[in-house]
């Protein structure tokens, strides 16, 4: 448990690298959400309580990187990792397009949480690398599932 | 099954408790320094795997394509962006003799302070949120609360740090607030962040002369910042007669996507009091 804990926390580390340097150096307004299709792939792969334990040690490392109110990044991981687990029982998680649409929404609604929460006034110019950032981040989900599927394989064998 | 949702619904409300416990300790932005070793981890880690780039990069650059010109040139760089910021502070209290005072007030306060370079190392995982993490920490003289420059104009603040690296507040961040003043007609006001590309100025009365145009610098009011230093032009103003203060919106001097040749304003002890 603690050898997939860890590897999967590395596996965020090096999305954190992708998030915040790569993916900005390429157009400076891109935001592209790894973890999100991680918290979908722990859900499928890993036990409630490992991946409970994942999220909010991903999440926490992943506040280091923002100005974000300290736990509110928690919060946004928790509450998708409670709403999709919730959600297995009725949709079927394991399909890729699901997952592509599950993680665009919920990439969809945390920007629109901090837009409403913040007061902000958003431009249409400034929706679009967004509206990218939420399509980018459904497409890299089911990668992210595999990596996660991968990752709990390799340990078992 | 019925234990199993149990223990859930247990889990849950424990990782909530966390997460409620840190929100509610959230106004203590200072708790974000206990997220430093994440950052230097993240600095380490960024060096070694840009290592093989960056001297493959140094190889080409400095010696075999240009010995000495290359490294003479950043350094008239370097020099030419010390000399704009320098300028820009000069600029800032030009003019009538009480602004010339406190220019000499500002070289005297401030005549030795210091401009240490630093460079983009990481952005904000939020596009909402508008902080940068920088390659200069504690070993480097960067401190809580410096302020952060570049030769346009104000960049933010160090509202984090660690020995390599340094959380820097854009300006544009909706928690960034800086005491302003328009350098035309001395009106005063703050400046806040909006999450976008723009800033307000707020707290002006609708009965100042305001216009588009103008344009605002820091008024080193609070004692954070050093004054004069150019935050932008006014690019918009909406009066209403009903309302006390007008609504005005900054075009911020510096590109924040592209900052490029920033520098922390090291004071000496007895001014960052």
């Amino acid at each position: 448990m603690l050898k997939t804990l860890s590897s999967l926390l590395g596996i965020t580390f090096l999305a954190a690298f992708i998030e915040t340097v790569l993916l900005p150096g390429l157009w400076s307004p891109l935001r592209v959400d790894l973890l999100l299709g991680m918290v979908i792939g722990v859900i499928i792969h890993l036990g409630f309580s490992q991946g409970l334990l994942f999220v909010l040690a991903s999440s926490l490392l992943l506040q280091a990187f923002s100005g974000a109110r300290p736990g509110l990044i928690p919060l946004f991981y928790l509450f998708t990792f409670v709403t999709v687990d919730i959600l297995k029982d009725v949709i079927y998680l394991e399909n890729i397009m699901t997952q592509v649409i599950l993680a665009a929404v919920f990439s969809v609604i945390a920007a629109c949480a901090l837009v409403l929460f913040m007061d902000i006034g958003l431009k249409p110019e400034e929706v679009i690398p967004l509206a990218v950032g939420s399509v980018l981040t459904g497409c890299a989900s089911p990668v992210m599932v595999a990596l996660v599927g991968r990752v709990k394989r390799a340990y078992e064998a | 099954m019925e234990r199993g949702g149990t223990n859930k619904i247990i889990l849950v409300v424990i990782a909530s408790a966390i997460v409620i416990v840190l929100l509610s300790l959230g106004q203590y932005r200072s708790l974000s320094s206990g997220l430093n070793p994440v950052r230097e981890g993240f600095y380490i880690a960024e060096r070694v795997v840009t290592a093989p780039f960056r001297f493959a990069a140094t190889l080409w650059t400095d010696y075999l394509a240009l010995v000495n010109v290359r490294r003479e040139n950043k350094e008239l760089v370097r020099e030419l962006q010390r000399l704009r910021f320098q300028h820009m502070a000069m600029q800032g209290l030009e003019g009538e003799n009480e602004r010339l005072r406190a220019m000499l007030d500002f070289k005297s306060e401030h005549g030795d302070y210091q401009l240490l370079p630093a460079t983009l190392l990481a952005q904000d995982i939020s596009v909402i949120f508008r902080t940068v993490i920088i390659d200069r920490g504690t070993t480097h003289g960067f401190a809580v609360n410096m302020p952060v420059v570049s030769p346009l104009g104000l960049v933010g603040r160090v509202m984090a740090v660690s020995p390599h690296t340094a959380q820097v507040l854009l300006i544009t961040d909706p928690n960034s607030a800086v005491p302003a003043v328009i350098e035309e007609t001395q009106v005063k006001g703050i400046v806040k962040g909006t999450g976008t590309n723009v800033l307000s100025l707020e707290y002006v009365r609708s009965t100042e002369l305001v216009e588009v145009g103008n344009m605002v610098v820091s008024s080193g009011l609070e004692g954070r910042f050093p004054k004069g230093l150019r935050i932008g032009r006014i690019s918009e103003v909406g009066k209403d007669p009903r309302k006390i203060f007008v609504r005005i919106m900054i075009s911020p001097s510096v590109e924040m996507s592209k900052l490029e040749g920033i520098f922390g304003v090291g004071f000496r002890a007895e001014d960052s009091q």
